[in-house]
């Protein structure tokens, strides 16, 4: 922690401006209600003041569309693809929140799981983009991530973890990129080492910040979450579960939970033409969907919203954790809670699941059979 | 256009050698790689073919695989987008692939081994595959027992092929329709109709089985009551795919995903799978 810099919070834009040069630079901005993460303006000054970003910041790593490859439908190119290069740009995204971050380290093993199947967007676009955080002081009603392993303060993903101190800003290097990063603003902007007694009481009002805002999440209702149980559970037993029917009630299908979602990643991917050539892109998919399972031949595997809706909550409290050593598809951003059109809250969701997974009797019996 | 950039989302080119007609919606098509090399399958094995502009989608392999010849084979239905444009491509056209993908049926297993194929409806396709390669490869196999059940007498594929086989008596074939025409002769029925008539030594019997979703279940409880463990069982399923990369999250059944850990699986890893079948 020592290499940790303090700077004055008036000089944060011209920290942010030194880093400018050479990439792009995205801060978050708040306009009509909603906050995104736009191009750096000097102008327009530097707002700490949001919560999260309205949507994840998913789409900078993984676009909502993306050009696969270009072809030709005619002449001599035909049925010769080419891979469309992607994510060459230089970017440096400021104030992603600390889930949002741990929903990328998430997402690298779905990408990158392996050597022969690794995703080379996906890789080029993480390569060229640094995340500087910013801790969360104030988190808000539908925040959860104390409970999917993560925190409030918390650097899984990031390279400069950035604390907000009120005058001043605390910025930790995580990773050796983030401490290049610093230096190169500490030659511009006057800086000051968080070592000795300043930097005593810099770190620990930043540890007084997370400590308040862990508190604030302490006192949620849903502040005892765990997957424990679901874990002990075979993925049988959870499946079969008599939750799900009630839980997919009032589903509408309508996928916002996935499309807001920083750790849904599951993609379509379609052909695009315009007169002699064309384009493979893919796109966001959303397993609420009846065509993501749909078959040629009209045969569905989840034919209605039970099984869909059971999917989403399997895949991220279930099937991830027994793909990636124990951790959850979920980051617990709260997008889903706040922009459910019919009040789907995943906490209460993991709540029934978790006392469903308590009370079922054991794993083991043999599976019915139908009879012919 | 021109990049070195690798991705394993592009296809390679492959060229349409040969198509002939099965049945009325059911056409074989024969391709070979514009790079000139073998294809280098494993029965049980899909690729997915591109026709740009159309789209791409998954279909398995029909043909063994043969260090001899680059060509390889699929049979596809007319039934969507991608099946449609297939059928009306003229020989030498030029398509895109990539795969093989996939698991496939673990043949070293059943070396020494009696082998029952049970194929309903198109599942003939990727079975004839594996049937070819113990063909092959015959004095490595025990007694091979094919079973084939389609919907009516227009539907059966592969008809010259399998009556050959018949015919020739090394391996039993038996064969049923559900919907027989007047000159249909031999069994109606489903294809359960067909288990007790194959001879079949439990013990000593690996089985491989690919059709429509309703079949496994019928099927595999049959084979229980046979006294074939369910551990010597092989199913190949079948779901939507994209990407063959273990990303998009189509063919998810339950915590696997059948591009990559199917779609040929062994019964005893599925069997607690509520998804699977």
């Amino acid at each position: 922690m020592y290499d940790a810099m303090i700077f004055s919070r008036l000089d944060l834009p011209r920290v942010i401006a030194a880093w400018s040069a050479g990439r792009a630079v995205y801060v978050p901005t708040t306009a009509g209600g909603n906050t995104t993460l736009a191009p750096f303006d000097p102008e327009r000054g530097l707002s700490l003041d949001y919560g999260n970003t309205t949507l994840s910041p998913k789409a900078f790593l993984f676009p909502q569309t993306e050009c696969l490859l270009r072809f030709a439908t005619c002449g001599q190119d035909a049925a010769l693809a080419v891979a469309e290069p992607q994510g060459t740009q230089k970017r440096l995204l400021f104030g992603i929140r600390p889930c949002d971050a741990a929903a990328f380290a998430l997402l690298d093993a779905v990408f990158c799981q392996d050597a022969h199947s690794t995703d080379p967007s996906w890789v080029s676009r993480r390569e060229r983009t640094i995340l500087v955080g910013l801790g969360c002081n104030t988190p808000d009603a539908a925040c959860f991530c104390t409970a999917m392993g993560s925190g409030p303060h918390h650097p899984r993903g990031l390279d400069i973890l950035a604390a907000d101190l009120g005058d001043e800003v605390l910025l930790t290097p995580v990773t050796d990129r983030g401490r290049a990063l610093l230096a190169e603003a500490a030659s511009i902007v006057p800086g000051i080492p968080a070592r000795g007694e300043r930097g005593g009481t810099a770190l620990g009002r930043a540890a007084t910040l997370r400590i308040n805002a862990e508190a604030v999440m302490a006192r949620s209702p849903f502040a005892g979450l765990t997957l424990e149980a679901v874990a002990r559970r075979s993925q049988r037993t959870v499946h079969a579960l008599g939750i799900w029917p009630a839980i997919a009630e009032t589903c509408l299908n309508c996928g916002v939970c996935t499309f807001a979602c920083p750790t849904c990643h599951c993609f379509d991917i379609q052909d695009e033409t315009k007169g002699a050539s064309g384009r493979r892109v893919r796109n966001w998919d959303t397993c609420m969907s009846w065509l993501f399972t749909a078959h040629a031949s009209g045969h569905n595997p989840r034919p209605t919203k039970v099984e869909r809706v059971r999917q989403r909550f399997m895949h991220k409290f279930k099937y991830m954790p027994m793909n990636l050593g124990g951790r959850p598809g979920c980051v617990g951003c709260g997008r889903c809670v706040r922009q459910c059109p019919v009040n789907i809250d995943i906490r209460e969701v993991l709540r029934t699941l978790d006392m469903a997974c308590r009370a079922a009797p054991p794993s083991g019996a043999p599976r019915a059979e139908a009879d012919s | 256009m021109k990049s070195r950039t690798f991705s394993p989302y592009v296809p390679r080119p492959a060229t349409l050698v040969s198509k002939s007609p099965l049945s009325d919606l059911v056409t074989l098509y024969e391709f070979v790689q514009d790079n000139g090399k073998n294809l280098a399958h494993k029965p049980g094995q899909f690729i997915m073919v591109s026709i740009y502009g159309v789209g791409e989608a998954p279909f398995s392999i029909s043909s063994a695989p043969i260090k001899e010849s680059n060509v390889f084979e699929i049979a596809v239905r007319k039934i969507g987008a991608v099946t449609k444009a297939l059928s009306e491509l003229p020989v030498g056209t030029k398509v895109g692939i990539r795969g093989p993908f996939g698991t496939s049926f673990p043949v070293h297993e059943f070396v020494g081994k009696d082998t029952l194929l049970v194929a309903g409806g198109l599942g003939y396709i990727p079975i004839r595959s594996l049937l070819h390669y113990q063909l092959r490869h015959r004095q490595e196999f025990g007694r091979i027992s094919v079973l084939i059940g389609t919907r009516t007498p227009k539907d059966r594929i592969f008809t010259d092929q399998i009556e050959a086989l018949a015919k020739g008596g090394d391996v039993e074939v038996l064969e049923t329709v559900d919907m027989p025409d007047a000159d249909w002769k031999g069994n109606v029925g489903v294809i359960t109709t067909l288990l007790p008539k194959a001879r079949v030594e439990p013990q000593n019997t690996h089985v491989a089985m690919i059709g429509p979703p309703v079949m496994y279940k019928f099927v595999l409880r049959q084979c229980r009551e046979m006294g074939i463990a369910s551990d010597r069982i092989w199913v190949s399923l079948e779901r939507r795919m994209k990407c063959g990369l273990g990303k998009c999250g189509h063919c998810q059944i339950n915590s696997l995903n059948a591009c990559m850990d199917g779609p040929v699986f062994r019964y005893t890893d599925i069997e607690r799978l509520e998804e699977a079948i």
